[in-house]
């Protein structure tokens, strides 16, 4: 899949919402235009990414010109007030037991250390069963907040598909500019726990000790042993033994001077979490970059296959397949035209012999491979998710880049009149609820008038 | 005895519709969708005084027929086995609502009303031929109507499609006849054209019953086409007895004439005649409104006739009459003109005797026209009054045979009554049965004081419409 920089792959989306089908105030004239201008800047043997971006950053030049904002979809300036927050709610967490005791067995910090690694857990987890661009549930929540934010923006039909399309191709980058802010923010909690306690050992005595209804000695040394044995061995600072663990409950005595522990709360917090998560926002910080750097557009569909074909002059291929339906061929022109427009470029048409209602379960494509696929259907027909919505199905498996046209011509000869506006609304409206529920559109047209 | 009919048909064929328009009351459900009527649902069309009924059934439509059809040769007996199995109504609602179809013509149906959508071309309709090889599975006789065919056509037209349609179904044995019947734009005498074709379906034991309930049938359409004529003739006879008196022509009555003659007027009615004119037309026009309204009950539909009909009525005149003429008939060729009003002038010594001419003179001058076609300036002691002309009433007779056209052929699927477009070629058909017939209205519009002048216009549009609907529908029997 071919790369573009973010900025370029935005506007390259966003100019294809224009285009298909086109939407005032872009034309079809305007498409020409930019596609000439670009190669002409880019000059002949010229990538087609770069020719692509070229024409795209042309083509939203001049849309900007007339009026139409495309401005960010979506502000990313909350992340860096998400950083102290966080480190303000460790300061905070601390604080709020300011009771100049440390416990030994230090229940928050358990808490701290649990969560992470449990999330650690489920990433690593997460990367075995699936691609790292997919998101896990709180990044997933944050995207699909972010997506819903960027989807109202979009209001008018182009805008909306834009909207729609951004914020699929960009979802990989989004998660990992998300995961970035949330290792970010794990690391400052932690820092900002600890930082309160310091500071505050700066001013004030700890004691530490501790005590329990249920632990003796023994076994609260190997819970010791366990979370906080590694700090004690790089640190050469020793744990307590039993005997000495059994002096320190805060029911025999004041504890003692907490300064080691806190030392080795520091070292751990610092192993488990800090570095950790830094070593992963790090990473999260890279992908981000790369993906900004050169983010994968489908370049294979239709559209594009379209555009790189009018540049080097050869006529797109279609393929239309007319379902139980017979179009006469004084409505080849229409149809070619219909095309045209709707592809922006010169086509060779391939007109298949109609699929008859039922036929579509043994469908298969004959025509010249890299074709495009056009769905012809006319509009005096009830759509129907068993037929026609079936041959759709089928067709759409087949080959990418599915074209759906429904023909008005023989339904407003038959209704001309009074009624005849009403009576295309409801049928319209009938047909594009059956195709959305397959995942396409449809585009209407009167091959008669071409 | 009754005999039942089932009204089938490829979903959204608008079998609902047509049921709605045959009854002649609202039932089911109706929207631009597949599937929407569910259950198959018993109406009565009509009731002969001997008691026998017949039945319409209103079906759920065929769906993903092809594999239906499929499905049912393959299975060994085949009906019975579709009808033994027990289909998820939610899951396939297609089949599910073929099975019911296929259970109704089954047990109930003696003739099979198969309504096609013929807005589709023959060849596009996919599921033609597989839901005829399941009808001919069943075995029950087959009638085809075809519906969705726009706005009415010419008897030749129609002929063309029917024919095409006969053409694309001549295989099927089960199919016994092949008719025009758009659920929007039929008449009554289409109706008995179909009961003609379902009594000759039917065997023998039960053409009696079928010839009661044409009976019955005929009468009903025939008793609302002479209700319709004689709401029309009380129209017609209303509007040639009309007058509006004109107000002894004064000063400033003069005076306005002269100065609109002139063309210095203000907008709106400004003479004393044209403000007597404007009262004659809103009086016509209020008649006509309420009229269709009658007309639009009697055949059992919804809805009142809107500012359009005036309108359309206002269309006919300026395409019929050149335009100037044309207008100076609609308004009652009145004639003020010189005469009457040199004739104030001196016996009021009002005006100077130049002045006086001069106004008479170019008020005459423009109402030539009118005055050229002899009006009805009609004396009275004291008072001039103004009155239709001839023309003019020519004129609603015809519009009242083309608004009697516009409500007979509105379906009530359609819902409420709203005028539409008339087809071109009612224009020529009501031109064609009213000009040997002129003479017999001139006579009538001459002796407007008679007493019978409603009975005898009744008749003559009686008459008149009668013709009109044979030659529209040549085959059907009035």
């Amino acid at each position: 899949m071919p790369c573009l920089p973010e900025s370029d792959a935005r506007d390259v989306l966003l100019v294809r919402a224009f285009e298909s089908p086109f939407e005032a105030p872009w034309s079809d004239a305007d498409a020409a235009w930019a596609s000439r201008e670009a190669q002409r800047l880019e000059g002949e043997g010229a990538l087609p990414e770069r020719f692509l971006a070229r024409r795209a950053r042309l083509a939203v030049e001049r849309l900007a010109d007339r009026g139409i904002a495309t401005g960010s979809p979506i502000s990313f300036a909350w992340r860096w007030l998400a950083v102290p927050g966080a480190f303000a709610l460790g300061v905070f967490s601390d604080s709020v037991a300011a009771t100049e005791r440390i416990n030994i067995l230090a229940p928050p910090l358990l808490g701290l250390l649990v969560w992470n690694l449990l999330v650690y857990a489920a990433l690593a987890l997460a990367a075995l069963k699936r691609s790292a661009a997919e998101p896990g549930p709180l990044r997933g929540w944050l995207v699909g907040w972010a997506r819903r934010a960027t989807h109202a923006a979009g209001r008018s039909p182009p805008l909306a598909r834009f909207a729609a399309d951004w914020a699929r191709v960009s979802q990989p980058l989004l998660g990992a500019r998300i995961a970035v802010v949330l290792h970010v923010c794990a690391a400052a909690l932690a820092l900002g726990a600890l930082a309160s306690l310091y500071a505050r050992g700066l001013v004030f005595e700890y004691r530490a000790g501790w005590d329990s209804t249920f632990l003796s000695p023994s076994a609260v040394q190997r819970i010791l042993e366990l979370v906080l044995g590694p700090a004690s061995q790089w640190s050469g600072m020793p744990l307590p033994d039993a005997h000495e663990l059994a002096r320190l409950r805060f029911s025999h005595g004041g504890g003692e001077n907490a300064a080691r522990w806190i030392h080795l709360h520091a070292i751990t917090l610092a192993a488990v979490v800090l570095l950790p998560r830094l070593v992963l926002a790090a990473t999260a910080a890279w992908r981000a970059r790369r993906l900004a750097a050169g983010l994968p557009l489908p370049l294979d569909d239709a559209y594009f296959r379209r555009l790189l074909q009018a540049r080097s002059g050869q006529a797109v291929a279609v393929q239309v397949l007319p379902y139980s339906y017979h179009p006469g061929p004084e409505l080849r022109p229409g149809l070619r035209a219909a095309l045209e427009r709707r592809l922006g470029s010169v086509v060779r048409l391939d007109i298949a012999e109609p699929v008859a209602l039922g036929d579509e379960d043994g469908l298969r494509l004959d025509g010249i491979a890299g074709s495009i696929p056009v769905a012809l259907f006319s509009l005096t027909a009830t759509p129907e998710r068993e037929n026609h919505g079936a041959f759709v199905r089928a067709l759409a498996a087949l080959r990418r880049g599915l074209v759906v046209l429904v023909d008005e011509s023989g339904f407003r000869r038959r209704f001309d009149g009074g009624e005849l506006a009403e009576r295309l609304a409801q049928r319209r409206s009938a047909w594009q609820r059956m195709l959305q529920d397959e995942g396409q559109t449809a585009e209407f047209v009167d091959l008669a008038r071409p | 005895m009754n005999i039942t009919l089932s009204l089938v048909s490829h979903t959204n064929a608008g079998k609902t519709t047509l049921a709605r328009t045959l009854l002649g009351r609202d039932i089911g459900e109706v929207r631009d969708e597949a599937h929407v009527t569910l259950e198959a649902e018993r109406h009565t069309m009509v009731e002969a005084p001997q008691g026998e009924r017949l039945e319409l059934w209103d079906t759920p439509g065929f769906g993903d027929s092809v594999r239906l059809a499929k499905r049912l040769e393959r299975a060994g007996n085949p009906i019975g086995w579709f009808l033994t199995e027990v289909w998820d109504r939610f899951r396939d609602r297609a089949f599910w609502s073929s099975q019911r179809a296929v259970r109704n013509i089954v047990d109930e149906a003696d003739v099979v009303l198969y309504l096609v959508n013929a807005s589709e071309a023959p060849q596009d309709a996919g599921y033609l031929e597989a839901e005829l090889r399941v009808m001919a599975l069943i075995g029950k006789p087959v009638i085809v109507l075809l519906n969705q065919l726009g706005p009415p056509a010419s008897p030749q037209e129609e002929a063309a499609e029917v024919e095409r349609w006969r053409g694309a179904l001549h295989a099927s044995p089960c199919v016994r006849a092949v008719l025009a019947l758009d659920a929007f734009a039929r008449c009554w005498v289409q109706e008995g054209r179909l009961l003609d074709a379902v009594a000759s379906a039917l065997p023998a034991d039960r053409q009696a019953a079928m010839q009661h309930l044409h009976g019955a049938w005929r009468e009903r359409g025939r008793a609302t086409w002479h209700a319709s004529m004689a709401v029309l003739a009380q129209r017609l006879c209303r509007a040639a007895l009309d007058r509006e008196a004109l107000p002894p022509a004064d000063w400033t009555g003069r005076l306005s004439e002269l100065g609109a003659a002139l063309g210095l007027r203000r907008d709106g009615p400004v003479t004393p005649r044209e403000r007597a004119m404007q009262t004659l037309a809103e009086r016509l026009d209020a008649d006509i409104r309420q009229s269709t309204d009658r007309l639009i009950a009697l055949h059992g539909l919804g809805g009142h006739a809107s500012e359009i009909v005036l309108q359309r009525l206002a269309e006919h005149y300026a395409v019929e009459e050149p335009v100037s003429e044309g207008k100076a008939a609609l308004w009652g060729g009145v004639v003020s003109g010189a005469l009457a009003g040199l004739k104030a002038d001196i016996a009021s010594g009002g005006l100077t005797m130049g002045g006086g001419l001069l106004a008479g003179g170019v008020i005459g001058a423009l109402t030539a026209a009118g005055a050229a076609r002899g009006v009805n300036l009609l004396r009275g002691v004291e008072v001039a009054t103004i009155a239709w002309d001839e023309a003019v009433l020519d004129d609603l007779a015809r519009s009242a045979l083309l608004g009697y056209l516009a409500v007979a052929h509105y379906g009530r699927g359609r819902g409420d009554w709203t005028p539409s477009e008339h087809p071109p070629f009612w224009r020529d058909a009501v031109a064609e049965v009213v000009a040997p017939r002129r003479a017999a209205l001139q006579d009538i519009w001459a002796r407007r004081d008679r007493p019978d002048l409603e009975a005898a216009l009744q008749a003559w549009l009686v008459d008149a419409s009668a013709a009109l609907l044979k030659r529209l529908y040549p085959a059907a029997h009035i």
